[in-house]
């Protein structure tokens, strides 16, 4: 078998990117958005808190001290709620956008609106109270032992000669299946070798747009909501 | 919740997606079909128009119209490590990734599907054992992926907004389907450890225990309690 396709099942031992220019969840996941990182999402969270539904999206990726939100990008998470899962439902689109200087304009829907600026962590409210938004940089909470998978990938590059099956799946022996596990676990860099793994995004930053909106907004379909990000070109 | 518990949680759940997309190949039958708002298409153009350019029923200024599609997420890690990750032709996989970003057309979302499989397969092996991947099907064909991979390409997340909290991820499709009843709220809140998850779960296929992680638990960082929640920058 040759080594590329041998490292195409190395790089598989880690759910994130093997590609050269993926590094994460979904951080510099694809060309477009690496020449465009305030367009990049990197994670949504997403939980109920006090009647409330909460929302993180994060975008820009190792964002440094100065970043600022694009005033050419729409943040918007889409949202769903229905009675049962895998019911359909009703669709409501929470939109924000920033002006140059940095002022949001959310909107959820056509039933909230806030505007003005959302930097205080106390968070901007919206008149009708039903949205409140911060917007800002924030620590990247995505934790993930990045050095570790990279070594694995390495050390998959000298190897040679897999067999695949009808379904893509490699032959592995345990000592190369074990090894490989391993190296996930621990820091490359460690003295010695094999220390205790290092999180890559400890101390990295990501714009956050945090939103806390009344369940109410995005509930007509029912209970279930799922939701999903999207970033798009603004006017 | 305990790392056990957790893993059967996310097993089940899983299990209960794949069940619904068993039930049809549309993504839409997991709760992407039957709104209200209008599809306005999809590929790179706007999706819905629900709270763009309607004015609104309270005196707000109309919602701006959603532009050409730049990016989308939903899941942690899907595009990243299912869409044409092990591929040679490094920009060919980059010209798929970018496709896969910029398609807003929930309905269509499917079509990943024979994708995610064959990235599947290669998880799959990882433990030396080929067809213990979770929801991997017998016989060992080249079908062996499909239902799972067709479950996730319906790439959202899903929170129970009348529960009292959220433990648990995927915790809702697990509910939803009554394989494994419960009242938590699911979604993904910061300090899930979705990595050490899914390498378990796709590379190994062991429910009950972590049998691959990357030594990396949650810190303090993605503990926050009160708005914004999120740490602040360092």
């Amino acid at each position: 078998m040759k080594r590329m396709t041998w490292l195409k099942g190395a790089l598989a031992l880690s759910v994130l990117s093997a590609a050269s220019w993926a590094i994460a969840a979904d951080h510099l996941d694809a060309p477009i958005v690496n020449a465009d990182p305030l367009a990049d999402i990197t994670d949504l969270y997403s939980w109920t808190e006090a009647g409330n539904v909460i929302f993180a999206l994060n975008v820009s990726p190792l964002a440094g001290m100065g970043a600022k939100f694009s005033d050419k990008v729409q943040y918007v998470i889409h949202t769903e709620s229905a009675a049962m899962f895998g019911s359909a439902g009703e669709k409501v689109d929470i939109i924000c956008t920033f002006n140059a200087a940095q002022k949001i304009s959310c909107w959820v829907g056509d039933q909230d609106y806030v505007t003005g600026d959302a930097s205080a962590t106390t968070g901007l409210q919206s008149a009708g109270k039903g949205i409140k938004v911060f917007a800002g940089l924030r620590d990247d909470p995505f934790f993930f032992n990045l050095a570790g998978f990279l070594d694995t990938v390495a050390t998959v590059k000298a190897a040679a000669g897999l067999k695949f099956d009808a379904a893509n799946c490699p032959a592995l022996d345990p000592a190369t299946s074990g090894l490989l596990l391993k190296k996930l676990s621990t820091d490359p860099a460690s003295m010695p070798v094999g220390g205790p793994a290092k999180d890559f995004f400890a101390g990295k930053n990501v714009l956050s747009i945090v939103l806390s909106i009344d369940k109410k907004l995005i509930s007509d379909g029912g209970p279930i909501l799922s939701a999903w990000a999207s970033t798009n070109k603004g006017s | 919740m305990n790392t056990k518990l957790y893993l059967g949680f996310l097993a089940t759940s899983l299990i209960a997606v794949a069940a619904l997309q068993g039930c049809g190949d549309d993504p839409a039958n997991t709760g992407g079909s039957g709104s209200t708002t209008t599809t306005t298409g999809g590929g790179g153009e706007s999706n819905t128009t629900s709270s763009t350019g309607t004015g609104g029923t309270n005196n707000n200024p109309p919602a701006p119209a959603l532009g050409a599609q730049i990016d989308r997420f939903g899941r942690p890690a899907i595009n990243t490590a299912l869409n044409h990750t092990f591929d040679a032709d490094a920009a060919a996989a980059g010209k798929a990734k970018d496709t896969y970003n910029q398609d807003g057309d929930s309905s269509k979302w499917s079509v990943n599907a024979a994708e995610f499989a064959k990235n599947l397969g290669i998880l799959d092996g990882l433990d030396t054992k080929c067809g213990n991947q979770l929801l991997a099907a017998m016989p060992l064909d080249n079908k062996r992926y499909n239902t799972l991979a067709g479950a996730l390409a319906n790439d959202r997340i899903f929170v129970d907004t009348s529960a009292v909290s959220c433990t648990t991820y995927l915790a809702v499709e697990a509910n939803g389907t009554m394989l494994l009843p419960n009242k938590d709220g699911g979604g993904r809140k910061l300090d899930y450890d979705v990595i050490d998850v899914s390498y378990t779960v796709l590379a190994t296929g062991e429910l009950m225990a972590i049998k691959a992680d990357d030594g990396v638990p949650a810190d303090a960082d993605t503990k926050g309690e009160i708005f914004p929640y999120l740490a602040a920058p360092h």
